[in-house]
């Protein structure tokens, strides 16, 4: 690891008066689990490390049934795992933090820096597409917030201009009758990458079993996270048959463009996709029909 | 016939002997555990020598090239640099060697490549740099310039034997080829050595079979993935003499490769074991302690190289591959009345592994047997040993085939092996597998299978070796008693032989404390390995209790006046048999002995070689599979193991359980792989998988034990024979799931699934 100094801002405005100053020869850190990786590897050889973790802001974790649920850049994936909120309102997004790596791991990442990594198999990523999240960015003139699924932009690129800072994600509540579900494909149990991910949130009509609105998102199966609004299509307004999910997974996997790499086959990919997004389906709408 | 199962659920009670309290059979806990789980235990890494610079290498991007330059000159001029050694300088500062010395010399001078020789795999060492940080000398490797012209790279070992395949090494002859078998050829290439066995007459046991089976299995390289990576300090002193700290299975072994590898004598170098994490065979010396000396006679400062995890998977000594084809001829009746098999082993840039195919036989009772067997050179890194090396290659084909004709005939593979196993002296193979069985419920496990789930049984064979080994066993003052040697203890041995010397000298394990000696202080000892530890030095240190158990018995009959004979040991004291009135204490007596004609109680012990008998290892495994994504799940697992004697159960479990992960983890997820390139794939644990605990159930372990004469107490190795069963067990429970036997691994999901599907499509 080459040498750097490290720097500690205390508000969002410190933090991105360094930013500014330093430019791209500053990297931020939040639980380092990526960052410190990349530094060792000299992938990544920051001058300055800005560590995120004292800023209040960051350190957010609220719910509120009208807003929904803010995360924190700095809020770390095991905060999310063990949230009964997390669990009651996006068991999906309870799934997908609990997947990973290890609970010494989870007790130091971040969603936000999984986001900023931008890893096309990011486990946070597609259930945060699913349930149409939103980022907020802070910059020299202020902050904006932009949907979630333009923040990546591609593999380890996203929207963020070199003196921004992700301040957090924020979650829309869910509806009434909602349920979500992610799944991961792996060869271990724990501890292992996703060879596919995908992540379902539906929510129903009232008092029957017509879905009213599935959104559907898939990962590690193209440069960045992606949508199906094809197979979402397919879903909404209908009852969940057996004949509307076998659609919806096809749609899913022809849109997924994996690649073959030494982990799995494109094709292999291409098939979970299938197999996965009609299990998510399926779960979601369990889920949702206990409500 | 006294096989005894014992239970493995393990009690720390003591159990009560005529002899008093038995110190062997004990379930004690390490006695480093306390140092290992509080951080105090020294490993390489922890060593910090004032003046220390680190060593980093520059290694081949490629697998096959030819090297057409190197220019050390700008890493030679960075400031913070103290060594730069590449074939050049070596040369050179070999330059005064007499022409007859040219021959002992050749060891060090093929340490690098030359300019105009090859790199032959992706990772080979090209020169190696010491600087005051790892930084400076990473990054000095980075100055260091190479040209190199790249190669064809052969990588399959089943292209590398023909004709026209890109030669390894140019200067391999090719050798005469087979003219029957999956690769009969006039002419075989690229063979790095050959075993050939032939007892009976395997033809005419075909002619005599009613059904032959034949198949082919593929297993691919695999790493012993050590938590401790390859690391070593060295410094030489003004004199040129050399102190050596390493994270080895054997410092003797290490100064003796120093020796012969860098012309130093033997009396000059200076070994020191530090605590290892781990070596499965891998940690015998020569990846990083040779280079480690070099720089730091070079250097004239201390050099610490610390291999990271990329590094070991780059260059170190893996386990070889091998593709074996087995042919096996059965009557109606059961009976075995052939088998042959067709064998090449991965073995890169070296060689060893051909002969394990010999253990394709089994512990079966098979009059004709037929071996060929090569060695293949690929462009990859030599291969090690790991764990009973060779035989899970060589039991995945030889069990998972017995699995397949079992199913095929409608035969029971337990009862099937049961009717063909061999019997003999100081051997349990049959109730092995006997008591894996009845653990597992094996008869009745049809009514515990649902849909998509199989159960297989495999068994394994490995008869430990045994080595040089000696001992000084002192008893003290207090009554302690103190064990020194030169064992390094991999597995908890150190634990066994205070239990061993407890048990002799009548004192409680407690009492008795270890030390590890360097090479210098230590009585020489074999290296750890080969399952020889608790064999050679159990009897080593036994012999040493007793030499000093004879001196005690002696002062106490001086002392209570009575003959040696009518003396027992027990209980830390000395009495009169059928006297509990008359005793002195082992204390009193180390006392005693200060002042006595013969001075302080020490005892020795050595022993050589003795041959030990054959243990089997024989496991169960239930699995289930997602027959939608291929995933395989192990849901039960069981093993039988004949340990000879358990002098602590616990820590036979352990290695019964850590065996057993390893062998089922190589056929579930590991794999050394390599792109078309000869790259090597997947240097990461990130892609080069090992389970963790969630991929594996609790395991219920069986231990059986048939002593053995010549072992103490009737100990058997045991380290190794746990890995052998598991790829076949897998491989064979999958193949009752699925209906597919596939016989590549390791079982990916994907590969499952398409093996299921390409099945289906039948």
């Amino acid at each position: 690891m080459r040498d750097f100094e490290y720097l500690a801002p205390r508000s969002i405005g410190e933090a991105v008066a360094l930013l500014q100053q330093h430019g791209a020869k500053a990297r931020c850190l939040a639980g380092g689990t990526d960052l410190v990786l990349m530094m060792t590897d000299k992938i990544a050889t920051p001058a300055y490390v800005i560590d995120i973790k004292h800023i209040p802001e960051l350190n957010v974790f609220e719910w509120d049934p009208t807003g929904g649920l803010t995360i924190g850049a700095a809020v770390p994936f095991r905060i999310l795992e063990r949230s009964d909120v997390v669990q009651r309102h996006y068991p999906g997004m309870a799934e997908s933090a609990g997947e990973v790596g290890s609970w010494q791991i989870r007790n130091l990442a971040t969603p936000g820096g999984n986001l900023c990594t931008a890893s096309p198999s990011a486990e946070i990523a597609p259930i945060l597409w699913a349930l149409d999240a939103q980022v907020t960015i802070a910059g020299p003139n202020g902050s904006r917030r932009i949907p979630v699924q333009q923040f990546v932009t591609g593999v380890r690129r996203t929207a963020l201009e070199p003196e921004e800072l992700l301040v957090d994600i924020r979650v829309p509540p869910p509806g009434e009758r909602a349920g979500s579900h992610y799944i991961k494909l792996k060869e271990r149990q724990k501890m292992d990458i996703a060879f596919v991910g995908v992540a379902a949130a539906v929510e129903l009509e009232p008092g029957d079993g017509v879905i009213r609105e599935a959104k559907i998102a898939l990962g590690a199966v193209a440069p960045t996270p992606i949508r199906v609004p094809k197979a979402e299509a397919t879903l909404r307004g209908q009852r969940l048959t057996d004949e509307r999910l076998e659609e919806a997974g096809r749609e899913a996997a022809d849109a997924a463009k994996p690649i073959t790499d030494v982990r799995a086959s494109a094709e292999y990919r291409k098939e979970m996709v299938h197999v996965l997004t009609k299990r998510a389906i399926r779960q979601a709408v369990a889920i949702a029909t206990q409500h | 016939m006294t096989a005894t199962e014992t239970k493995t659920t393990t009690t720390n009670g003591r159990t009560d002997g005529a002899n008093g309290v038995h110190q062997i059979g004990r379930s004690v806990p390490r006695i480093d555990a306390l140092d290992k789980v509080t951080g105090r235990a020294q490993y390489t890494a922890d060593l910090h020598l004032p003046g220390t610079c680190y060593g980093a290498f520059l290694r081949s991007p490629h697998a096959h090239a030819r090297v057409v330059s190197i220019d050390t000159s700008e890493a030679e001029r960075m400031p913070g640099v103290v060594a730069v050694i590449s074939a050049a300088s070596i040369a050179r500062d070999l330059a005064i060697v007499v022409e007859e010395e040219m021959h002992a010399a050749r060891r060090v001078l093929s340490l690098f490549p030359n300019v105009g020789g090859k790199v032959t795999y992706h990772g080979q060492k090209i020169a190696a740099v010491a600087a005051a940080t790892k930084e400076l000398a990473e990054e000095a490797c980075e100055r260091i310039k190479v040209e190199y012209e790249v190669l064809p790279p052969v990588i399959d070992v089943r292209e590398a034997v023909k004709e026209g395949a890109p030669l390894v090494h140019d200067e391999t002859k090719p050798v005469d080829g087979l003219d029957h078998g999956p690769f009969a050829a006039p002419t075989l290439f690229n063979i790095a050595g050959q075993n050939h066995r032939n007892e009976g007459d395997v033809d005419a046991g075909f002619r005599e079979a009613d059904r032959i089976f034949e198949d082919t299995y593929v297993i691919p390289r695999a790493h012993q993935t050590y938590i401790e990576p390859q690391s070593t300090v060295a410094d030489v002193a003004r004199d040129g003499s050399v102190t050596v700290w390493t994270s080895t299975q054997g410092h003797f072994a290490v100064r003796s490769n120093l020796a012969n590898s860098l012309r130093i004598p033997l009396s000059k170098i200076n070994v020191i074991g530090m605590t290892i994490g781990g070596g499965f065979g891998a940690k015998f010396g020569g990846i990083v302690d040779t280079y480690c000396v070099l720089l730091a006679q070079k250097a004239r400062r201390p050099v610490k190289i610390i291999y990271t995890r990329e590094e070991e998977f780059l260059d170190a000594k893996p386990a070889p591959g091998a593709v074996i084809t087995v042919k096996t001829g059965v009557k109606e009746d059961g009976t075995i009345t052939a088998r042959q098999a067709w064998a090449l082993w991965d073995t890169g840039v070296g060689s060893g592994g051909c002969y394990a195919t010999n253990r394709v036989k089994g512990v079966y009772k098979i009059e004709h047997f037929k071996v060929d067997a090569y060695d293949v050179h690929t462009n990859k890194p030599a291969p090690g040993a790991y764990r009973a090396p060779g035989a899970p290659q060589a039991t995945f084909a030889g069990e998972t085939q017995l699995n397949r004709i079992c199913a095929a005939m409608g035969w029971d593979p337990v009862e099937f092996r049961l009717k063909n196993m061999r019997e003999g002296d100081q051997i349990a193979f049959k109730e092995t597998l006997q008591a894996v069985a009845d653990r597992a419920g094996w008869a009745k496990r049809q009514s515990k299978t649902g849909p998509n789930e199989g159960w297989g049984v495999a068994v394994g064979e490995w008869t430990n070796g045994a080595g040089p080994a000696s001992a000084v066993v002192s008893v003290h003052e207090d009554g302690k008693v103190h064990v020194f040697y030169g064992l390094m203890d991999l597995t908890g041995t150190d634990t066994a032989m205070a239990q061993i010397a407890a048990e002799v000298l009548g004192v409680r394990y407690e009492d008795v404390t270890v030390s590890r000696g360097d090479t210098n202080s230590a009585p020489f000892g074999t290296a750890s390995g080969g399952s020889v530890v608790t064999f050679s030095f159990g009897n080593a240190v036994k012999r040493a209790a007793e030499d000093a158990k004879k001196r005690l018995l002696e002062l106490a009959a001086d002392h209570l006046e009575v003959a040696v004979e009518d003396l027992e040991l027990a209980n830390g004291r000395v009495s009169v048999k059928g006297n509990d009135e008359s005793l002195v204490t082992v204390a009193q007596l180390g006392q005693m002995a200060l002042r006595s004609k013969g001075g302080p109680i020490v005892g020795h012990g050595s022993f050589a070689s003795e041959p030990s008998a054959t243990t089997t290892a024989a496991q169960i495994v239930k699995v289930s599979f997602d027959p939608d994504t291929g995933q395989v799940r192990l849901r039960k697992l069981y093993g039988s193991l004949d340990v000879g004697k358990a002098l602590n159960p616990m820590a036979c479990e352990g290695q019964m359980e850590g065996g057993l992960v390893q062998g089922f983890a190589w056929g579930l997820m590991e794999q050394m792989r390599y792109a078309e390139d000869g790259r090597n794939w997947n240097p990461g644990l990130l892609d080069y998988r090992v389970p963790t605990t969630l991929d594996f159930p609790d395991i219920e372990s069986v231990m059986v034990e048939m002593p053995t004469k010549n072992g103490p107490f009737g100990v058997k190795g045991i380290g190794e024979p746990p890995i052998a069963p598991g790829v076949a067990c897998l491989v064979s429970a999958v193949a009752d799931a699925t209906g597919v036997w596939i016989n590549e691994v390791p079982l990916t999901p994907e590969r499952v699934l398409h093996a299921i599907k390409a099945n289906g499509k039948k």
